[in-house]
């Protein structure tokens, strides 16, 4: 199925020119496609499609702790015109910048940082953590029980034994042992944190073979990593956020989703006016399939 | 620079208009030869390799719609060695710990027993008669009417509250402050008149400067105060030397892994300076400070705040009067600050022994007190969505003591500065 939609993408994309991006991940590449592309006519699209908002970046682009504005897109596209029609809305929210990289960390010693603050992120649904070394500042995804004033360490060495893994510490994956829970994992090492970032996300290491470890994603399927790709023990934080009901539609449309339009939807047999009449069902009896015989009890 | 029209016009119309202009006296009288003239053959259509539009003339070099600001490295200010700047808005996330470490300062609850002495000893005669006019004057009784910010309260956010109008914050506060403060110099000045000869009550003083060095690191510091008592005489020391010699015993928390200089900002564009802002005719010796809170910051925030001001100021006056001393001081200087918000008001009393701040174990320590807390009224605020038969703010519980605390410093060592009684004692002497 996933070969399939890049193949479509891949030759719909041939005519046009497209610079060379170079992406992890098929999503990542179909949002370069779709904001390389310009098109003068426009298409619906699905809801994961077209991305809710994006963030005014400073113009240094270095990393500040500093919260910036988030401009949503309404289900608007590129040239202005309505692509999805089920967003728009919802409060004004300050975005964070978020470092799921990885830092570079001094041999057998590693980097210790602490934790300052936690507080919930209003974009995202896991929780944000301030953490700090030194004079630099940055904020991480927060683990299911991180507190105020815990030390986080991070490690890029591979002793041939397995290391004792304790929550909120990050190493490669080559040095956990079989069986922990993992979540900000890289998929290429020195790229940043991909998979399990939402809240209550975790993978498992089930074994390693070779040059490679096997993990489990939440998706339940399995994944070979190199490694030295970094990964975060734990959980991510704020598990129960799916397990909360909408209490109805004003709450999702505070909240930025629009109700579903009429437009372009499968029609099934249920819909427009009945004019067949029902089937009228006979229930004939059936002749048994063997010849029955009725014994005499002895 | 004239303005003239011809700027705010856009650059078509700005040719066009020049153009138009153009006389006989304009044009060159000295035509070239035909043989110099090479022959074009002028077609309404392009040729075929060009499409792009002709070229313009070129631009003013001082149009103010296309300035580009320089870049960092460009400035005057740009030095190669990065700095750690620290300004009025740095906000301290440890708080006073890390302020305390900063300082290599040794930290006590409370008041200074020499100050705590002094708190019945001035006296305003209806003195809640006059605190209340006070307050009810900037809250209520003045007749301004700005927009105020929209409010939230936490107990229910989405509860969406009516616009308000009355008096913003910054003017509430001044009024008060400065109501209490001359209030109480007035009181200090019932029992020594001297005051108005050797003290000075200086609103929003500025200049105040320092820069020194801290593990490999320059620190520069721009202060900001809201008002500055200042006096001919120094403050002197809270605590007795004894006690200076053992603080070298003490420990002071750490901050591992971080650094104090964590919420400084740290760029390559700075002014080093160093200054008192106050006049140096007379007047000289700072004796309070005190700082307004305009900002929803803890208490704890401010109180960090008020440190690092008072230890930046009498550092700036050891460059002055002890320019090469690295050490411990001949003698110890004192400074005093006071931190007001609407309702509350918090006191630091600093005592600065040392100027090495790098070593945070050895050596001799400096000295902190804080009173933090100190409430004189509660403000309670509508909240429509209760049902509450009071619509609009109101001030309860009035509570004296932090006037009296804020008498006690005002009031400290008006003694010395009293000449009168200098002379008595010389007179006794005799």
């Amino acid at each position: 199925m996933a070969l399939s939609i890049f193949k479509q993408t891949f030759s719909l994309l041939r005519s046009s020119s497209l610079t060379n991006v170079f992406c992890s991940s098929e999503r990542s590449y179909r949002l370069a496609a779709y904001r390389s592309r310009r098109k003068f006519k426009t298409e619906r699209r699905p809801f994961h499609y077209v991305p809710k908002g994006h963030p005014v970046l400073p113009p240094d682009g270095k990393y500040t702790t500093e919260p910036l504005t988030y401009i949503r897109s309404g289900g608007r596209d590129l040239n202005g015109k309505v692509v999805n029609a089920k967003i728009g809305g919802g409060p004004k929210v300050n975005w964070y910048m978020r470092d799921d990289h990885y830092p570079e960390a001094e041999e057998t010693q590693g980097l210790e940082e602490k934790v300052l603050r936690i507080h919930p992120d209003p974009i995202r649904t896991a929780h944000l953590a301030l953490v700090g070394t030194g004079n630099h500042k940055r904020y991480i995804i927060a683990h299911q029980n991180m507190k105020e004033g815990d030390i986080i360490k991070t490690n890029r060495d591979i002793p041939t034994i397995s290391v004792r893994a304790m929550e909120g510490n990050s190493h490669p994956l080559g040095a956990l042992p079989m069986g922990t829970i993992v979540h900000n994992i890289e998929k290429i090492p020195g790229e940043g944190g991909r998979v399990c970032r939402a809240g209550g996300a975790s993978a498992q290491v089930l074994r390693k073979v070779g040059d490679k470890v096997i993990l489990r994603l939440p998706s339940k399927h399995e994944i070979a990593l190199s490694f030295n790709c970094m990964a975060t023990v734990g959980q991510v934080s704020n598990s129960g956020h799916d397990d909360i009901p909408w209490k109805g539609v004003g709450e999702k449309m505070s909240a930025g989703y629009r109700p579903r339009t009429g437009w372009h939807h499968r029609k099934t047999g249920y819909h427009g006016k009945k004019i067949k009449p029902k089937r009228t069902f006979i229930v004939k009896p059936t002749p048994p399939k063997y010849e029955t015989y009725k014994l005499s009890g002895d | 620079m004239r303005i003239t029209r011809q700027l705010f016009v856009s650059r078509k119309k700005r040719i066009k208009f020049l153009m138009d202009k153009l006389t006989y006296k304009d044009l060159p009288l000295n035509a070239p030869a035909l043989s110099d003239v090479e022959v074009v053959k002028l077609t309404g259509r392009p040729e075929p390799g060009q499409k792009q539009r002709k070229p313009l003339p070129p631009e003013l070099a001082d149009d103010p719609r296309f300035y580009v600001p320089p870049k960092g490295e460009e400035k005057k200010n740009y030095r190669e060695t990065p700095a750690f700047l620290y300004n009025r808005n740095c906000r301290f996330i440890e708080g006073t710990k890390q302020a305390c470490f900063l300082t290599k300062s040794v930290r006590y609850d409370g008041m200074p027993e020499s100050v705590q002495q002094l708190i019945d000893k001035f006296e305003v005669p209806d003195e809640s008669r006059l605190v209340q006019k006070a307050i009810l004057k900037s809250q209520i009784w003045d007749s301004t009417r700005e927009k105020l910010p929209k409010r939230r309260d936490p107990e229910y956010p989405r509860y969406k509250i009516d616009r308000e109008y009355g008096i913003p914050l910054e003017k509430r506060l001044n009024m008060l402050s400065f109501d209490l403060l001359r209030m109480a110099d007035t009181a200090v000045a019932s029992q020594y008149p001297e005051i108005g000869r050797s003290r000075r009550l200086i609103f929003y003083p500025n200049g105040m400067a320092t820069f020194f060095k801290y593990s490999d690191s320059l620190l520069s510091f721009y202060l900001g105060i809201d008002a500055a008592i200042t006096s001919t005489s120094p403050l002197p020391p809270f605590v007795p030397e004894e006690l200076v010699e053992s603080s070298s015993s003490e420990a002071i928390p750490s901050l591992y892994p971080i650094s104090p200089t964590i919420d400084f900002l740290k760029t390559n564009n700075y002014n080093l300076k160093n200054s008192i802002g106050f006049s140096e005719i007379s007047c000289k010796f700072p004796h309070t400070l005190i700082l307004l809170n305009n900002d929803d910051w803890s208490e704890d925030e401010r109180q960090a705040r008020a440190l690092v001001t008072a230890m930046g100021l009498a550092v700036a006056q050891v460059k002055k009067t002890y320019p090469g001393i690295k050490d411990r001081l001949p003698t110890p200087i004192s400074v005093q600050v006071i931190n007001m918000s609407e309702t509350t008001m918090n006191f630091t009393y600093f005592q600065l022994n040392t100027i090495d701040f790098d070593n945070s174990e050895a050596g001799v320590k400096n000295f902190v007190w804080f009173d933090t807390g100190n409430v004189l009224f509660e403000r309670r605020l509508p909240q429509p969505w209760k049902r509450d038969k009071i619509l609009g703010t109101s001030l309860e519980n009035l509570d004296l003591d932090p006037f009296k605390k804020l008498l006690a410093t005002v009031g400290n060592c008006a003694e010395l500065e009293d000449s009168s009684t200098q002379f008595k004692e010389k007179l006794i002497e005799l």
